[in-house]
């Protein structure tokens, strides 16, 4: 079939309309929203398929799709037969049946009756999407946090090396550094940068990163630690003919990591065993006729070596002292002693001292040596000074300023068969002073007692003995660092000091190697107490530590040619290194 | 012959390439990280440092690059879906790389924030993942081939043509079905993320139903209605699942490009503070 279709566009002022016609042909003309359409309707209200028009036995019909709706003259219907003058609503869309014209087989014209008026506009305020607006944008937000974020970010670093801050750098000693002020806004913002955390001492420096971190782009260089670091002496001496052997490399930065806590710059278990094992393998020279000791490991430790102990001149027997029993004191009652009761830490408890007579002995060995006067004391010192003390008393003694308290009457011991009678005193004659003194310095009363704890010896003066020098050995461990505190938290004095059974002075009670390595070793056989050559041993010798290798008879820091820091310091900036 | 399907997914593009690219990435990184200790030769800390965090640099910045790339379809190298697929798996890559690169140390300061902003960007990607694997095949569903506009339109028509019933029904049933035009709400704020907003058109639907008027007028509008609630429905369901992944771009693009800022400040920073120190 033909069909002539007029599309009334609008209407016009005059009563009419602009329209639009075109002819379509087709058996059956599809009416729809579909593109498909023959009869194109684009209303959304009309359906994709929503009815056909047909002629049928000459009649035009429109019949609605199943699930459409039409109306006939505004009467609801599935099936619109027309004739002209009817109108058939689809949607919002009213199609009237116009005259036939002569080309074609039947005519309509389509106008839109019910465009969306007020519902539509109404609906659309209704739905609000504040989410889905298109000016929120996330780059624009993420470009403009990003911005700030990149800008304070990158203020840090750069302000760091490009402001010069007015606070000096620490003073070139380690002591004299000087502490920072948490307030300072430089300080604050550089606390956001440090990676891990700064060891404590120095976290703390004023001049914040830049104390150390002085050139922008580039790693601390060792000049900069040695600048403050300038008492410590070289390990070896550089110009030794064996130093080219010694790995300096890697610098201060070899041993000394910071950034990875407190304590992290001071190297412990961190630093291996291999660098010193490099040069300690019993091959190098040092030049002075000794072969450096060689050592494989911590378990293949060398015996230590300690000082030979000379004569000390005491007599003195741990074992007595230590009786479990105890030792009776001036008043007669019995006191058990232990270690502490004659020994205290000293060196920051990397020592014990040696009792002082004063201090020590002196509470029990009260020295009392006259019947006339108990509370006399003998002096604790040389012969000559003993005798001048013992004239002076027994003069004294002579002029009656020093009397003898009354003794009881002395009675002869009663026999079986005799009766206790009393003995006529009679009260010896009084000696010379000079000759009491002379007795008294050779019999029990002084003699004797000096003789308890030291070793006389036969001597030219008038009393023809002296007492024997006495010599202690002070330093038991001059190569290494110790720490009586931290042991005697798991041991006691007697877990490495086994002085119970000695009954000699010159018993030495130093531990030997063995009974270090007995919690001392490899990570892997003690991992509480694991331990590498740095841990006893100092790499430094420096007069910081207290200890070390300072006092190393190879490494003296009084050889002359041993260059402290602060020349090695020259050394490396003058590139004779 | 197989015949190649119409659609992959971009996780299984390439028979999933940039899945394995990734995983090996992560693999060697892993192995290397786990046997450092035994690595001679090499300066572990240096190529952890420097090395993997410029790696993790790089992959961040065509991680970024890509919301650039995907501005323009067709423009670039490589298709989209591409460009789809290694964005995905190496940002899930990042996950584990940077972790690696921290030493697995998290502290309270710039490096720390740069290291959390990188790891939540990632962790949002993956959320993503779900959320686009999921979201546009329900919005599409839900939509059932309509527009917006469209779905809008059909309200419209319902609302006219029971402007038009209005005379032929009684005043209770008038009085709900006026009360249905002016209280709908479609839509909304944060809200409406997380919850099922209310649907009046149902709401009045159903009190249409009580009232139980048994004239055609009141039947053809309660009919009305039920269709106008569907609608409603579709409409609130489109908006919350469009809004959903709105926020998800809202989030995970900012967080990236803050993420990005923060570690690029990380990164000059630890040149300025010591090129080569470690």
């Amino acid at each position: 079939m033909r069909l002539l279709v007029r599309h009334r566009l609008r209407r016009t002022r005059r009563e009419g309309y602009v329209e639009r016609s075109e002819i379509l042909e087709a058996e059956e003309i599809s009416v729809g929203r579909g593109s498909d359409a023959v009869l194109h309707l684009s209303d959304g209200r009309v359906l994709l398929h929503h009815a056909t028009i047909a002629l049928q036995n000459g009649v035009l019909c429109v019949t609605a799709e199943p699930n459409a709706d039409i109306e006939l003259n505004g009467v609801p219907t599935k099936v619109a037969e027309l004739s002209t003058g009817h109108t058939v609503t689809v949607g919002p869309y009213d199609l009237v049946c116009g005259d036939a014209h002569p080309e074609c087989d039947a005519a309509v014209e389509i106008e839109l009756a019910r465009p969306m008026g007020d519902a539509e506009t109404t609906l659309r305020d209704r739905v609000r999407t504040p989410l889905l607006k298109r000016r929120l944008s996330g780059w624009k937000i993420g470009g403009a946090i990003a911005l700030v974020l990149l800008m304070v970010g990158l203020s840090v670093p750069l302000s760091s090396f490009l402001v010069t801050r007015d606070t000096p750098k620490p003073a070139p000693a380690l002591v004299n550094a000087t502490v920072s002020n948490d307030s300072d806004i430089f300080r604050m913002a550089e606390t956001m940068w440090v990676t891990e955390r700064l060891s404590d001492v120095h976290g703390k420096l004023e001049a914040g990163c830049q104390a150390c971190h002085t050139t922008a782009f580039a790693a601390v260089a060792d000049n900069t630690c040695v600048d403050c670091h300038n008492t410590l002496t070289a390990h070896v001496d550089p110009h030794a003919s064996f130093s080219a052997n010694v790995d300096q490399s890697g610098g201060c930065a070899t041993c000394h990591q910071e950034h990875t806590g407190p304590k992290g710059i001071h190297p412990g278990v961190q630093v291996t065993e291999t660098g010193c094992i490099a040069c300690h393998n019993g091959n190098i020279d040092p030049g002075d006729g000794s072969a450096l000791a060689r050592v494989a490991s911590i378990a293949d430790h060398p015996p230590m070596t300690l000082p030979t102990p000379s004569p000390n001149g005491l007599v003195f027997s741990h074992a007595s002292h230590l009786a479990p029993q105890g030792k009776r004191r001036p008043d007669g009652k019995r006191q058990v002693l232990g270690c502490v009761d004659c020994h205290q830490s000293a060196n920051a408890a990397r020592d014990m001292t040696m009792p002082s007579f004063k201090n020590g002995c002196a509470s029990c060995h009260t020295m009392a040596f006259a019947a006339e006067d108990p509370s006399q004391r003998l002096p604790h010192g040389p012969v000559s000074q003993l005798r001048s003390f013992l004239l002076g008393f027994y003069e004294a003694v002579e002029r009656g300023e020093i009397v003898a308290p009354e003794l009881a009457v002395p009675t002869r011991r009663r026999r079986p068969g005799q009766s206790a009678e009393p003995v006529a005193a009679t009260p010896p004659a009084p000696l010379p002073a000079r000759t009491r003194t002379e007795q008294a310095l050779s019999g029990p009363a002084v003699k004797g007692q000096c003789a308890t704890c030291h070793a006389l010896e036969e001597s030219v003066t008038p009393a023809e003995w002296d007492i024997a020098n006495v010599d202690f050995v002070h330093d038991w461990l001059s190569s290494a660092r110790f720490d009586h505190k931290d042991h005697l938290k798991d041991a006691k004095c007697g877990t490495c000091h086994a002085v119970g059974k000695s009954e000699k002075a010159t018993d030495v009670a130093m531990p030997s190697m063995g009974t270090c390595l007995e919690c001392h070793g490899s990570a892997d056989d003690f991992p509480d107490v694991a331990s590498t050559c740095v841990t006893c041993h100092a790499y430094h010798g420096s007069t910081q530590q207290g200890a070390g290798l300072e006092r190393h008879p190879a490494f003296a820091q009084d050889k002359p040619d041993q260059p402290n820091f602060t020349q090695l310091a020259d050394l490396l900036r003058e590139g004779k290194l | 012959m197989a015949v190649a399907p119409m659609h992959d997914g971009f996780l299984v593009h390439k028979r999933f390439r940039y899945g394995w690219l990734a995983l090996l990435l992560v693999g060697f990184v892993a192995a290397a990280f786990f046997y450092r200790d035994r690595l001679e030769g090499i300066n572990v800390d240096l190529v952890f440092g420097y090395g993997l965090g410029g790696l993790a640099l790089a992959i961040m910045l065509l991680l970024t690059w890509f919301g650039v790339r995907k501005r323009s379809y067709a423009k670039g190298a490589g298709p989209l879906k591409g460009w789809l697929s290694a964005h995905v798996y190496l940002g899930i890559a990042l996950i584990f790389l940077v972790p690696m690169h921290g030493g697995f140390v998290i502290e309270p300061d710039i490096h720390g924030l740069a290291y959390v902003l990188v790891l939540i960007t990632a962790f949002t990607g993956v959320l993503g993942i779900a959320f686009y694997g999921l979201y546009p095949r329900r919005v599409a569903a839900n939509r059932d081939g309509l527009t917006f506009d469209d779905m809008v339109k059909r309200m419209a028509e319902v609302d006219i043509e029971i402007r038009g019933l209005s005379p032929k029904l009684s005043e209770a049933a008038n009085d709900v079905v006026r009360g249905e035009v002016a209280n709908l709400r479609i839509g909304g704020g944060v809200r409406m993320l997380f919850v099922k907003p209310r649907n009046r058109s149902r709401h009045a639907q159903m009190a249409l139903h009580r009232l139980a008027i048994d004239n055609d007028a009141a039947r053809r509008a309660e009919a009305l209605l039920e269709r106008k609630a569907d609608v409603v429905d579709r409409l609130q369901r489109d908006i919350q699942m469009r809004s959903r992944l709105r926020v998800w771009l809202l989030l995970h693009v900012p967080l990236s490009l803050a993420a990005l800022a923060v570690v690029i400040s990380h990164g000059v920073g630890m040149l300025v503070f010591g090129l080569g120190s470690v």
